[in-house]
């Protein structure tokens, strides 16, 4: 199974993947992504009004192959 | 010892990390018929659905209970470590409603559920003593429903240390915060309903605020009172004896 590497901006943290995770393929890739940054918002998202989570997938050969942004924007409006 | 011998001794150690059986109890259970069994982490002792007509006493290694979704999802109900019988409401649910796979090489003792129906009818304190083991297990469930309802993935994950650790020490498999942890980022992720990447994000920040490390497949807890915390870990759930007294 290819090995794919997430680099995640959590709006604190710009965290460089270099351990990876083996997947099926770049399908379960974009998946597991997108969860991630579903699953990071979920933590972190009551502490603010304004976020934006990044995920970007590295292949075994570096190569920048998928990215993701996931963006709340809220505010009181009375 | 033969091997059957001495995988009985291991459920009398575990009965006994709990409570007392006289000598009369411990020569009932070393009498009982115990074939070996020996698993890889490919195969199942036991799959979704089958009948068992025996219950398998986990003598050496990591085993789980796991549920299959579409797609192959798989969500892990449980871990289990020597001494534990993770299929023992077999003996009473004919059927079983999830899988019990081993995640490390395992050597299981299986007994007939015919031979254990008859040591619990002779002796109610054994019978006793392993309802009291399905509901502690019971209260693990109960523990992570509310982890994977309530808590965020650092709690989260910190808790299943807190209680991996505890449970190990308790049948002297850990000492002095540090235990066996064969567990994988994929094994981490289907327990935790998190990602592999998120699972290794969070492993990550708790080796960078020094509270864990892993070397060799051993967990090192390095900062128990603030593993502890973050996890908010209350332990009467595990109804541990060396945590009553």
């Amino acid at each position: 199974m290819p090995r794919y590497f997430f680099d995640i901006d959590d709006g604190m943290n710009d965290m460089r993947d270099d351990e990876g995770v083996t997947l099926n393929d770049r399908e379960h890739a974009r998946k597991e992504a997108i969860v991630t940054l579903a699953q990071l918002a979920n933590d972190k998202l009551p502490d603010g009004n304004n976020h934006t989570f990044k995920a970007s997938v590295r292949d075994e050969t570096g190569r920048r192959i998928y990215e993701a942004a996931l963006t709340l924007n809220s505010g009181w409006v009375s | 010892m033969s091997a059957s011998t001495e995988a009985l001794e291991t459920l009398i150690r575990k009965l006994e990390s709990t409570s007392v059986l006289t000598e009369e109890e411990r020569q009932a259970i070393r009498q009982l018929p115990a074939a070996i069994r020996h698993i890889n982490p490919s195969q199942d002792l036991a799959e979704d659905g089958e009948r068992p007509a025996h219950c398998g006493l986990l003598v050496e290694g990591w085993s789980y209970r796991y549920k299959l979704l579409a797609e192959g999802r798989r969500q892990i109900l449980s871990f289990h470590v020597a001494g534990d019988t993770p299929d023992l409401q077999s003996l009473h649910l004919g059927t079983l409603d999830h899988g019990v796979g081993a995640l490390t090489p395992c050597t299981f003792a299986l007994v007939p559920h015919e031979n254990l129906r008859r040591l619990t009818a002779a002796f109610p304190n054994v019978a006793a003593l392993l309802w009291r083991e399905t509901l502690v297990d019971a209260g693990i469930f109960r523990t992570w429903i509310t982890s994977m309802g309530r808590r965020l993935a650092y709690g989260r994950i910190a808790h299943l240390f807190c209680e991996l650790y505890l449970r190990q020490e308790a049948v002297g498999l850990a000492a002095d915060l540090q235990c066996p942890m064969p567990l994988r980022g994929t094994d981490l992720a289907d327990a935790t309903g998190l990602t592999t990447v998120h699972i290794s994000r969070v492993l990550k920040a708790l080796r960078d605020d020094k509270l864990i490390t892993f070397e060799r497949r051993q967990l090192i807890i390095h900062d128990w009172p603030r593993l502890y915390d973050a996890a908010a870990f209350d332990p009467t759930y595990l109804h541990l004896k060396s945590l009553e007294c």
